[in-house]
């Protein structure tokens, strides 16, 4: 017992002569763009045919920290201004919603046909955590997770050439024809964490540059449980490529 | 090299086939809907009208033997109906047919009910009389109170679906305060508020001959007014009946402001109006933002003094024709309109204008050989 105990002890004490080894840490600026959406993992049968999708203005910059634990395997976090969106439109076949019409009223529900545009700008202050594995001089790969807050977050869109069955599919007909159409909004409704798993690759193109390919995978549905509109969840699931900047030398 | 090309490859196709994997499109979903879209009679010129709300399709017929009559149904796609379309039907008593969705979940039943118009030879004088006296509670997810007739309606489907149905007295209902027969219809102004990005600040009750189908984006579009008026219905000459009005208070203009000293009024007119001949005429209506002002209204008759009335007050008005009925051209439709706020389709009013009317009269003149 008492040998445990006091290897743990040494542990203990060596470990921050350990972890400030300066020479261990690289540093590094990250500047790059994120592509991907916010969409449910799998998609639902409501879903008819995706029409369209578009980038917004989406950039990622930071800064990044990895220790090196031995010559192959280091260990990193960091710290990153993420912007996540995208438009989409999609033609969609009884979408069954649940949407607030005045502050504080009831629920309506209905069931949706027709067509559907929506715009989401999501901004993301993002911690990564990963673990990596340095392939060769050049390559190496890293696998994690994160964490994101969520500074200001808009999800706007509306519903169009359609119409709305409330409460049920054989209830009232609202339709959506012509230059009809009506907006939603539900930037409010939005999560303010966000956290996922993340794989990613970067490519050391020489003593300060390299480039880096990173999935982000939400495992957190945007919208919380009490969030009705949609019956399947949304998560952000983002591709972001850029470049790293070194800022001491190896 | 063809280690880090190995891997870096297969990480990518990875990646891509999760995108891939989760970007299949599924099946079509089977239709959910049980709608009766078209109903026509077989070899029969009189065309049924169908009252969705109420589930309700009816018909008055000239000469016809009601025992057996045999349906035209078109349904929504993928349903099934039950008794089929095109299979001979007894309507002296009113029948019902069920619709069920393609995904079989979903059921809705129609009741169709047949009259025979009254074999009386043609009167010089033919009145469509309205009493009031006959209510109905339509329930289509939401409740609200309706006219027992087919061919009226009010802007209450508008306010159960803004207010989802929360309402305990739709601007619309009747009254035992009638100068007639056990009730009379009663037209409130009520506060609004904003709706799906619409800001309506007022509901004012409205009580008209038409149909009223939910116009998201211009809810003042919403009201159709007018219904088929036909040859055989005469020419409308006088529209009477009795009213009561209170003015309301304060009155809230279309930006949700108060404006003082503004003195709301009512109103009750009726307008027979011109539209293209049989099929195309069917879809074209008039509704609040041109019922007064269209080139189409061929004539008119309307309260002018639209002042607060304390007690029953007889109101007789004079169809004034601006052109003579041409039924060899067109088809035309007559349109019946009562409401507490005569702005209310540009929603403003006065918040408990109340407008109660009983015992409605549109007088007709039968067209003689020469019309």
């Amino acid at each position: 017992m008492k040998t445990i105990k006091y290897r743990f002890l040494i542990l203990i004490i060596t470990l921050p002569a350990l972890l400030w080894a300066e020479d261990r840490y690289e540093h590094k600026l990250v500047a790059g763009y994120n592509l991907g959406a916010t969409a449910p993992s799998n998609i639902p049968e409501e879903i008819r045919k995706i029409e369209g999708w578009w980038p917004q203005f989406t950039p990622r910059l930071g800064y990044n920290a990895t220790y090196k634990i031995n010559n192959n395997w280091f260990a990193g976090s960091g710290i990153m201004l993420d912007y996540k969106g995208m438009g989409t439109r999609v033609r969609a076949k009884y979408i069954h919603t649940r949407v607030r019409l005045e502050k504080g009223g009831e629920e309506l529900e209905g069931y949706f046909v027709g067509k559907n545009e929506t715009r989401v700008k999501l901004a993301y202050v993002t911690v990564p955590f990963f673990v990596g594995y340095n392939i060769n001089r050049n390559w190496s790969i890293r696998a994690g997770g994160y964490a994101s807050y969520a500074f200001s977050t808009s999800f706007k869109g509306s519903v169009y050439d359609g119409y709305l069955r409330t409460p049920t599919p054989t209830g009232k007909k609202i339709e959506f024809t012509g230059d009809d159409e009506a907006t939603f909004d539900f930037g409010d409704d939005i999560r303010t964490f966000d956290f996922g798993f993340n794989l990613g690759a970067e490519y050391r193109v020489n003593e300060r540059f390299g480039i880096f390919g990173n999935l982000d995978w939400g495992i957190r549905p945007i919208f919380p449980k009490k969030f009705r509109a949609m019956d399947f969840n949304m998560y952000n699931i983002y591709f972001s490529v850029g470049l790293t900047y070194q800022l001491q030398k190896t | 090299m063809n280690r880090i090309n190995m891997k870096l490859k297969l990480l990518i196709a990875s990646v891509c086939t999760l995108f891939v994997v989760s970007s299949c499109i599924k099946d079509e979903p089977l239709n959910r809907e049980a709608d009766i879209v078209s109903f026509t009679f077989q070899n029969i010129a009189e065309e049924p009208y169908i009252k969705d709300d109420a589930q309700r399709i009816t018909v008055t017929l000239n000469d016809a033997d009601i025992t057996r009559l045999t349906p035209i149904i078109k349904v929504s796609e993928g349903a099934t109906l039950s008794p089929a379309s095109g299979v001979e039907q007894d309507f002296s008593v009113p029948v019902i047919y069920t619709v069920t969705s393609q995904d079989g979940e979903w059921v809705k039943k129609y009741t169709v009910v047949v009259s025979l118009k009254d074999s009386v030879p043609p009167v010089e004088m033919d009145t469509i009389r309205y009493d009031f006296d006959d209510w109905l509670e339509i329930n289509d997810g939401f409740v609200y109170p309706a006219i027992n007739d087919d061919l009226w309606d009010s802007a209450n489907p508008g306010i159960a679906l803004a207010k989802i149905g929360n309402v305990d007295f739709y601007p619309t209902r009747p009254t035992t305060d009638s100068y007639h027969g056990p009730y009379a219809a009663l037209l409130e102004t009520q506060r609004g508020g904003t709706f799906w990005n619409n800001l309506i600040p007022v509901f004012s009750g409205s009580l008209f001959r038409g149909t009223f189908n939910i116009n998201i984006s211009n809810f003042a579009k919403s009201a159709k007014f007018g219904q088929p008026h036909p040859k055989e219905k005469g020419k409308p000459v006088e529209f009477k009946g009795y009213y009561k009005y209170k003015v309301g208070s304060p009155f809230y203009d279309e930006n949700d402001n108060i404006v003082d000293g503004k003195i709301d009024e009512c109103s009750i007119y009726a307008v027979l109006y011109k539209v293209a001949k049989s099929n195309a005429g069917k879809t074209e209506y008039l509704d609040g933002t041109n019922v007064m002002n269209s080139d189409k209204v061929i004539a008119k008759a309307e309260l002018s003094d639209r002042s607060a009335r304390s007690s029953y007050t007889e109101f007789k008005l004079s169809f004034i024709y601006t052109e003579e009925p041409d039924y060899d051209a067109y088809d035309y439709k007559l349109a019946v309109v009562f409401a507490s706020s005569r702005d209310g389709d540009q929603y403003r009013g006065a918040i408990g204008s109340t407008l109660i009317v009983d015992k409605v009269e549109v007088i007709c003149r039968s067209y003689t050989e020469n019309e």
